[in-house]
């Protein structure tokens, strides 16, 4: 009895250990830049990390495709992120990844990106050590739509008609 | 046959003949040979004194925005360089095109509204100094309307395709936002975005996009320039007797009546006019200064009228240098024995960029009560022969990103703000934390030249304005030259 206890208690401190084993965010890794859940109503956006510990980073832009049944890839059309399955995802590079050397104890990551398509995208950023390996991953997942999906523009309250103002003015005038 | 005498007169006719003949040949060769003609014409003047008109910039020249900032979508903007007068012109014209619409209405709206509505593709034009709206209506043109009256001065303009039939003035003096409506969109101001768009521009991103605080100023992407050092030197206008006194001639006149001269040991020499009515002060390290009594007479003129008047008073008094463009970059209001007047301060633009000094002393200072300029402070940094060439044939350098500019630079920059009184030191604030107050200060952000105290270099520089808070940085190695205070 002790010994299937024992056992039990190995195996789930494994299964624990193997989940706590998987690279977290890097607390010293902000991805400002489009932030984790946000909306782009562009074709182009830009990449800010900031980073505030001197150190290697590799940036990688990806873009989230729905696998069809078929096996083709789609881009995912989705209103917000939670309308994702995750297991129907896989992930296709967009350009190429850059290594970014930080001397500093701040310092920040930027890049344009131009002509992309709707769609889900993420941003990773790895955090290397000295011997090169990924230390942590900090990830930010947003959402690209067509500039025309933008909601619509701000309503300013019509004033009253300019005549009126005018009239005002000139009486204003008279009598000052 | 004629009699010996008749014959002599006739031989000394002809002689007389051929000399005027043969004159007339040399004095034709001596007019129209290369350079004489100008050569005679300076003499002339040198004899004579010159009496040509001196050239003035005209007032819509030095009224030059300092920053027009245009936003694309998400986020994106370009900020048209500096030199370029273009841009500012179509946006005068499209200005000028809205005010011929009829019964144009002006409201007051919130500050929360402009940022709204400036969200979208948009223009923003900003002057460093505020001015009376109805002098900028006169100044370019724009038809004046009853509605306007209540828009006491104004520092930026503004346009939003989200509002398109709409114009928005800010009057920071007052510190008020109007919006102007039209009854439609009377103006091409999508089309001056859309040509702006489709050209080669440097991007920009706003300083909330790129460090995650609550802050719209523009920050570049990036920027590749050909600024390189200038070699400057001052004006000399002590290097001879002979100068100095051509100098003192254009305030005093020729006669120098009821004018005493003090040299000074240090160097200066001092004009004085009366029982000091008129001072004039050239100083050895070659600038000047001069001070008139401020006139009884009460001539009351507007912003516009005292700016021409300061204009032509430098044209006339050392005028204004051939290699650099005179832009206005202070204009107040000011009080003095109580008059009321103008103090007005221009920059210099060199090669397409900015001036800035360590001293904190603009180039050309003037101040004008009752129609006459009654201060005059004059301290030109002129660029050499040298090293203008040497600029006109200088490659394209990528500038360090301003971004991390800032970044290295965030202590140093957070002190500053500390010092200036607009940020507190509290000992627990975690780095993250105070570059957040930092970014959250930046205002505006810029590439041209700074001249350090006691140098005769101009050095490529970013100047970073936060508030009252002027800091420049080298803009190729990012380090520290200097700040100010305002």
């Amino acid at each position: 009895m002790k010994k299937i206890l024992v056992s039990l208690v190995l195996i789930c401190v494994l299964l624990c250990g193997s989940v706590f084993a998987f690279a977290g965010a890097d607390p010293s890794v902000t991805i400002v830049s489009p932030s984790n859940e946000s909306t782009i109503y562009s074709d182009n956006f830009l990449i800010s990390v900031k980073m505030t510990k001197a150190g290697t980073y590799t940036i990688s832009l990806y873009e989230e495709m729905e696998r069809l049944d078929d096996g083709t890839q789609v881009p995912l059309s989705v209103e917000t992120l939670a309308d994702i399955d995750a297991q129907s995802l896989v992930n296709a590079a967009v350009g190429e990844p850059e290594t970014f050397v930080s001397i500093n104890s701040m310092s920040f990551y930027t890049k344009q990106v131009n002509h992309v398509t709707p769609g889900v995208y993420r941003i990773k950023v790895e955090s290397l050590n000295s011997a090169g390996q990924t230390e942590y991953t900090t990830n930010s997942y947003f959402i690209v739509k067509d500039k025309e999906a933008k909601p619509a523009a701000v309503n300013l309250e019509t004033p009253q008609p300019g005549f009126l103002k005018s009239i005002q003015s000139f009486l204003k005038n008279i009598f000052n | 046959m004629l009699k010996p005498s008749v014959r002599t007169k006739e031989n000394i006719k002809t002689a007389v003949i051929v000399v005027l003949f043969l004159s007339a040949i040399l004095l034709s060769s001596f007019l129209w040979g290369p350079g004489t003609l100008s050569n005679l014409k300076s003499s002339i003047d040198d004899m004579f004194g010159s009496d040509q008109e001196e050239y003035t910039p005209g007032i819509a020249q030095v009224l030059r925005p300092e920053q027009i900032v245009v936003r694309f979508d998400a986020d994106l903007h370009t900020v048209v360089p500096f030199g370029e007068e273009g841009v500012w012109a179509d946006c005068a014209d499209q200005i000028k095109a809205f005010s011929l619409s009829e019964n144009i209405g002006v409201e007051e709206i919130d500050p929360s509204q402009i940022h709204e509505v400036m969200g979208y593709r948009s223009v923003r034009v900003h002057f460093s100094y505020n001015m009376p709206f109805k002098d900028f209506c006169e100044c370019y043109e724009i038809s004046w309307s009853p509605a306007f009256d209540q828009i006491e001065s104004m520092a930026s303009l503004g346009y939003s395709s989200a509002s398109p039939e709409s114009l928005f003035v800010y009057d920071e003096a007052n510190d008020r936002h109007y919006r102007l409506i039209a009854e439609k969109d009377y103006t091409e101001f999508e089309a001056v975005i859309n040509d702006l768009e489709a050209g080669e521009y440097v991007p920009y991103y706003s300083a909330g996009t790129y460090f995650g605080v609550e802050n719209q100023a523009v920050i570049p992407l990036s920027l590749s320039t050909a600024l390189t050092e200038m070699e400057v030197g001052s004006e000399e206008l002590n290097s001879s007797d002979a100068q100095v006194q051509r100098v003192a001639e254009t305030f005093f006149g020729e006669s120098f009546d009821f004018v005493r001269k003090i040299t000074e040991s240090r160097g200066a020499v001092i004009y004085m006019y009366g029982y000091s009515e008129k001072v004039l002060s050239i100083k050895p390290e070659g600038s000047l200064e001069y001070r008139e009594s401020i006139p009884t007479e009460n001539l009351e003129q507007t912003y516009a009228e005292a700016l021409n008047t300061a204009l032509q008073f430098v044209s006339a008094h050392g005028g204004w240098p051939e290699d650099l463009q005179p832009y206005l970059v202070q204009a107040k209001t000011i009080e003095q024995d109580r008059a009321i007047g103008y103090r007005f301060t221009f920059g210099m633009e060199m090669n397409g960029a900015p001036t800035y000094y360590a001293s904190g002393s603009e180039p050309i200072q003037a101040e004008v009560f009752n129609g006459k300029v009654t201060y005059y402070c004059r301290d030109l940094a002129i660029p050499t022969e040298r090293s203008l060439k040497a600029a006109a044939e200088a490659s394209s350098w990528d500038a360090f990103p301003a971004v991390n500019m800032i970044a290295q630079n965030y202590e140093y920059l957070s002190d500053i703000l500390i010092e200036a009184g607009a940020l507190e030191f509290r000992e627990e604030n975690i780095p993250e934390d105070v570059f957040d107050q930092v970014a959250t200060q930046i205002d505006r952000i810029q590439a041209g030249y700074f001249l350090e105290a006691g140098t005769e270099e101009m050095v490529p520089s970013w100047c970073l304005v936060m508030g009252d808070v002027k800091a420049w940085f080298s803009l190729y190695d990012a380090y520290p030259l200097g700040y100010q205070l305002q």
